[in-house]
């Protein structure tokens, strides 16, 4: 399967959930995976990309030229902003996937439709009908290279943290994960960071015993930090989200507080003063993203699904939705 | 000095009491969301800032007003300072600069936009303005450099860069002037500067005056705003130190010879963004209008400039 996957050079932490996805995907035997986007030829020093970005260039020459089978589209925002002028909308011959992930923030929904586009690989659980094309949910996960720890030791600061960005923003999904921040930061409960960089953010979370995490009330989808805290060995505490059995199980693998923060003092507290209850959990959530939750395993699901597109088979729903 | 206002990146003014050490909470802003950074006194009255309001403190009849700056702009606002009687309010989102009467907040006076240097996103991060005898100088983080790198905070560390204009603002200069310098003054004839990354090997911050460090902290502390009156200097930031796990809000008192009083650290209280009292002289620009009269200004409301900076690092 030859796949061309456009991008556009930025490396921080977006690239965490993009491009090093998409470099896991590389790896697999029964893909071939071309780059094209500005900035991107060279990836540690190995030619990704055949072929320099050019403004005026099309994608059905660039399709053509390379063979490709599929075309691997980046969330709309990205494909609007650097390749608007490739000719999406006249690639006809071989199928287009999207990867979106903020659909709440897309106002101009028709896009998919008009662009074409054959799939939509969602980074959260959307309501199906809700979406204006067929979708399939491919949840979060992780790299087991940057994040995965052997095991859960207590030789952490035995606090909580947050590291990421949203504390300022004006997005109404980010209130109930700031009203958390502020109401631990009061109570002398958490050390916030904000927003670190791509290298430091793994090596924050195991240094800590906890960590916040949020689902975005009322969405309740859990998000990439969901995942890459349970790998580092962290006490995940965040609020609820939807599919959490079908991701992890029934087995207590994290902490809850609820979306009005009235317990989450108390909740901190006792992850603070209930140590080795606490690891246990951290155990657990571990395993299960050792299990289930890696860039290998995706990357695998993301191969099974682009299969049946190209075979015109149903696409395998590994997740429910 | 007897009292130092300190703002925090929790959204809380706090009144440090420098004799006895009393540290005491006047004002949580409501909203989660909000940060208070920006801080100046004009006369009698405190302006502090949040990412979007702006507060006027009538600190003798403690009484608290509220200017909603989004419904006025989109904005992140930095480091606000009071010249002459304009209270002016430098914005991360737009780089932008509102300038507003401090004797009808009710509107914007005059607004200018700075073109960034480069067209991605984060860049040219304006962080505070000051005047310097006849000119307008602005300093900036993540300008774009030499190398053409533009970071965000993340992104650390950044190349900083100042721009001069004149009491018309017209641009006179701009220039590079090195890396995470998030904030200059002027004091007493000299430039003071806070620099977060002066020695590369180690990432030690420094304050400079003239260009010169004066006082060394190492890279375990930021510093983002200081308040100089005639015997004190205090500055303030965050310390982050894992080790012994020391992490919240640090206050550096120094005389102004530059030798450390006192080092007070703050937990539970997030990281302090912004400082200023009375007495502090980083925020004394008692201009009369007609040095900078902003009627002069109004056949030209946005102008752009583009703060591509062509000096040397």
């Amino acid at each position: 399967m030859k796949v061309l996957y456009l991008f556009f050079g930025i490396r921080s932490n977006l690239k965490r959930i993009h491009f090093d996805f998409i470099e896991t995907f590389m790896n697999l035997p029964e893909v071939d995976v071309k780059v094209y986007g500005p900035n991107e030829q060279i990836l540690n020093g190995d030619l990704i990309s055949p072929i320099g970005f050019d403004i005026k260039l099309q994608l059905n020459d660039i399709i053509k030229e390379l063979d490709i089978d599929i075309l691997l589209l980046p969330e709309l925002g990205l494909c609007k902003k650097y390749f608007s002028t490739c000719g999406i909308n006249d690639v006809k011959s071989i199928p287009k996937v999207i990867f979106e992930s903020d659909f709440y923030a897309v106002i101009d929904v028709d896009w998919y439709k008009r662009m074409g586009i054959n799939l939509m690989l969602m980074l959260h659980p959307y309501a199906p009908n809700i979406l204006p094309i067929e979708s399939v949910w491919l949840p979060p996960s992780v790299s087991g290279e940057q994040f995965l720890v052997e095991g859960v030791n207590n030789d952490r600061i035995n606090r909580m943290v947050f590291v990421g960005g949203g504390r300022y923003s004006t997005n109404k999904y980010y209130k109930v994960r700031q009203d958390a921040i502020r109401i631990l930061e009061n109570n002398d409960l958490i050390d916030w960071y904000g927003e670190v960089g791509y290298e430091e953010y793994p090596k924050i979370l195991k240094v800590y015993k906890s960590a916040l995490s949020c689902s975005f009330p009322p969405l309740n989808f859990p998000p990439i930090k969901t995942f890459e805290i349970m790998a580092s060995g962290t006490i995940l505490l965040t609020t609820s989200f939807k599919y959490k059995n079908a991701l992890f199980g029934d087995e207590k693998c994290f902490f809850t507080y609820n979306k009005d923060c009235s317990d989450i003092i108390n909740i901190a507290k006792y992850i603070q003063n209930n140590t080795e209850e606490a690891r246990q959990v951290a155990e657990v959530a571990l395993q299960k993203v050792k299990d289930n939750h890696l860039f290998e395993h995706r990357v695998k699901e993301l191969f099974l699904i682009l299969t049946s597109l190209l075979n015109h088979n149903n696409i395998p729903k590994r997740w429910g939705i | 000095m007897k009292n130092l206002y300190i703002t925090s990146s929790g959204g809380s003014l706090f009144n440090y009491n420098i004799k006895s050490k009393e540290f005491v909470k006047e004002f949580q802003t409501l909203n989660s969301n909000e940060y208070l950074m920006g801080i100046s006194f004009n006369k009698k009255d405190l302006y502090f800032s949040s990412n979007y309001n702006i507060y006027q403190y009538q600190v003798d009849k403690n009484l608290i007003n509220i200017l909603n700056t989004t419904k006025l702009a989109n904005m992140m606002i930095q480091h606000i300072k009071c010249i002459g009687s304009y209270l002016f309010v430098p914005c991360l989102n737009d780089n932008s600069i509102l300038i507003i009467n401090t004797g009808d907040l009710s509107k914007i006076a005059y607004y200018i936009k700075l073109l960034a240097s480069a067209r991605k996103t984060y860049g040219d991060c304006i962080s505070n303005i000051t005047f310097i005898e006849n000119k307008f100088l602005i300093q900036f983080c993540s300008v774009k450099g030499k190398d053409n790198s533009v970071g965000s905070e993340a992104d650390f560390p950044r190349t900083s860069g100042i721009i001069t204009m004149d009491t018309n603002l017209e641009l006179l200069t701009r220039t590079t002037n090195g890396i995470e310098v998030v904030l200059t003054e002027y004091v007493d004839g000299k430039i003071y500067s806070i620099c977060n990354y002066i020695e590369p090997k180690n990432g030690n911050g420094a304050l400079l005056v003239g260009g010169a460090p004066k006082v060394v902290w190492s890279n375990e502390y930021v510093i983002y705003d200081m308040a100089i009156d005639e015997d004190n200097i205090f500055l303030v930031g965050r310390v982050l130190r894992q080790n012994d796990h020391l992490f919240g809000g640090i206050l550096l008192h120094l005389d102004r010879e530059f030798n450390l009083i006192d080092n007070r650290f703050f937990s539970g209280v997030g990281y302090f963004l912004g400082c200023s009292s009375p007495e502090d002289k980083t925020n004394q620009y008692e201009i009369s209008n007609d040095r900078i009269n902003i009627e002069n200004w109004k056949e030209k409301e946005t102008k752009s400039i583009i703060t591509v900076c062509k000096g040397e690092i």
